[in-house]
Order: structure tokens, then sequence, then C-alpha cells
């Protein structure tokens, strides 16, 4: 910490490494909205796609699921929380 | 009596140790040595009888009937070397820098990126791997951000090269390789290079004979656990290494799954296990004779 500027190097150096390992996991994160739906490699922007996953989500979240009775507390807390 | 009762508990406290590595390490271990000298069945499997071309497949003394001598096995090996060899100083030069950087943030900060290190375990390997894919084929991000920067107007050719390969599994081993290191640079004895540099030491002196030695076990021990599975990777080099990309692990896959030759497949594992072996106790014996020097 003595020096500023090796510091801020080091810092760089190492925001870059967690770059470089979270790369993937983003790639994966921007790929689950690729709307192409025969080839996964290949990219397709479609924003109703976007959309509509984001309205599923959101729908599932809210959605009164029918479950069978021993896990209905469950759910109910589980609904709960994705209100809050 | 107290000797009696000591040696009854030792027993009950290892003998589920002992059982566990036998019948899971040492068995499967000896049946691979036996497999390896036996006959190659004709549709999978071992036929129990004594064969001793499999090796000669690989070192030089096959019949030219049956089975053939090629260089190619060797030189497969010697690769899978080289790739690890490799893997392990770009992990160690990536991972060492960043060591010190977390060793020196606020406590909370330091367990935060801690966290960050081995987070990426949780998804599946596979899927991070098929993202490199993308990352890296002709028209993926890389590529794309690099032109449209400016820095280059033809793609790069990087997928199914070994450049690939090394870099996807420098990606899997950089955790391996971190955690070991991380301990070692933590508990560095910050005294020691405040005195070095009092002393009149420079910063390059002060590295070479106070940082590195005191770092040296968690350099040793990080690139240990890299290398040994790194040379037998065979999950990278399938997924972007193509046919240049071809390591060790995946000729002894193909053996036992596409080939059905479970001997040949098993001589070529006993031969990585012993070379990785020599390499191991051959670097420790050398980290020794050093570590006896400077003390």
């Amino acid at each position: 910490m003595r020096n500023p500027i090796g510091w801020a190097a080091l810092t760089l150096f190492s925001l870059l490494f967690f770059l470089f390992i979270y790369a993937p996991l983003l790639v994966i994160i921007g790929y689950s909205f690729n709307s192409n739906p025969v080839n996964m490699m290949s990219w397709e922007h479609s924003p109703l796609i976007g959309i509509a996953a984001y309205r599923a989500l959101a729908a599932a979240l809210r959605m009164p699921i029918t479950v069978p009775p021993i896990s209905k507390a469950l759910t109910r807390c589980c609904a709960r929380c994705a209100r809050r | 009596m107290a000797i009696r009762r000591q040696t009854l508990v030792l027993t009950t406290l290892l003998t589920p140790v002992t059982l566990f590595l036998g019948v899971f390490f040492l068995l499967p271990l000896l049946i691979i040595a036996l497999f390896s000298f036996l006959t190659p069945g004709l549709y999978g499997g071992v036929e129990w009888a004594f064969y001793h071309w499999n090796y000669g497949r690989i070192f030089g003394w096959a019949d030219d009937i049956i089975e053939v001598y090629e260089p190619i096995y060797l030189q497969i090996l010697g690769r899978s070397l080289g790739f690890a060899a490799l893997t392990v100083l770009l992990c160690l030069l990536l991972c060492y820098p960043v060591a010190f950087w977390v060793s020196r943030l606020p406590s909370r900060w330091r367990m935060l990126f801690l966290f960050l290190i081995t987070l990426p375990f949780f998804s599946s390997l596979i899927v991070r791997l098929y993202a490199w894919l993308l990352i890296l084929k002709p028209s993926g991000i890389l590529n794309t951000v690099l032109i449209g920067v400016g820095v280059i107007s033809e793609p790069l050719e990087i997928l199914y090269t070994p450049a690939a390969v090394v870099l996807g599994m420098v990606y899997v081993m950089v955790p391996f390789m971190f955690l070991p290191l991380y301990s070692a640079v933590d508990n560095l004895d910050r005294a020691l290079i405040e005195v070095s540099m009092d002393l009149g030491a420079t910063r390059l002196q002060t590295f070479l004979k106070v940082v590195l030695p005191q770092t040296l076990p968690g350099i040793l021990g990080g690139s240990v656990i890299v290398f040994i599975p790194s040379v037998g990777n065979f999950i990278v080099p399938d997924v972007l290494g193509g046919a240049k990309g071809l390591m060790i692990g995946n000729l002894v896959e193909q053996q036992f799954l596409s080939a059905r030759n479970w001997p040949f497949g098993s001589a070529l594992s006993m031969i990585v296990m012993a070379v990785v072996l020599v390499l191991l106790l051959g670097s420790m014996a050398a980290a020794k004779r050093k570590g006896g020097q400077d003390a």
C-alpha cells in the first residue's frame, strides 16, 4: 500500500483475473436469453422472447400452484417470500 | 492394559479408512495393472492370457502383424506433459499476484473474493467449457469485441488449437492453484519483509530471499494439485481441442469407450501414472535438497 500506482496495477490485474473466471458464467447468463430455438450456439435476438421469458417467470412466481396437501404450507411460505 | 486399549482404538479408527482405500483405490489400480498385461477381447473386455504387446505398441517392440508400433503415443504423452507444465506455469503467474491482492484486502472483502473464487464450482464444468466455445469461436464474443474495437481485422483462430486447450485447463485449474497459494501468502510474516527492506535489500532481493522461500510450500502444493489432473485431463481437449489438441487422457478414453481395447488403455494409463510418479518424486527430492541448502 506504500506504492499507490503498484497497488492500482495489482487491483486492475486482480479484477481482470476475476473477469476471466466469471466470463463463461456471464456468457451463460447472456445466452439464456437466446431466442434461437434450434441452435444454442448461434445468437438470435428477439425482444419478444425475452419479455415472454420474463412474464413467464413473473407468472410462475405469483401463480397459485396446485400441489399435494403436504407441501401446501411450504408453497404458501414460498409465495409469501416471492410477494415480498 | 493401556496399550491393548490403544491398539483397539487405533484398529477401530483405521479399519474403515483402510478398507475404503483398499476397495476403492488400491483394487481398481491393481485391476488396471493386471489388465495392461492381458489380451484384448474381441468385443471389449479381456481374455485371460499374458500379452506384452500392449506396451510394445507404445515402446517399439510390436510384432507388426496384429499390433503396430506407433511413436505417436509417446508424442501425445509428451505433449500432454508439456500442456500440463504450461498450465501450471500460467496458473502460477495468474494466481500469485492475485493472492497478494486478496490477502491485503480488509477482512470482509477478503472473504467475499475467496468465496468468488470457489463459486464457479457450483455450475457444471461442461456448461462452462461450452461457454468458452461461445467466447472463442471465430464469430464468437472475443473476436467480435476485438474486431469492433479495431485491434484485429481477421478473426483469431483460437478454438481447436493447443492454445484453447491450455486456456481451458488454466480456467478449470485456477482455484486449485489459488487456494494453497493464498494460504501460503496469508501466513507470510510481514515483519520479515520490513526487516529486509530496512536492512537495505532491494525489492527484487526481498522477493527472492524472503517472500519466495516462505511461499514455496504453497507454490509446490498448488503446482502438484494442478499438474496431476492436467496431464490426464480429457474433457477440456474434448470440447476445446479438436484434432491438434488431443491429449493422453482422450487416448485412454477412446481405448476404453470407442476402440474397446481395455488392455491397451490400461497400459497407456499405467505409463501416465508411472511418468507422473517419477516426475513428482524427482521434483520433491529436488525441493528437499534445495530446502536443505537454504536452511
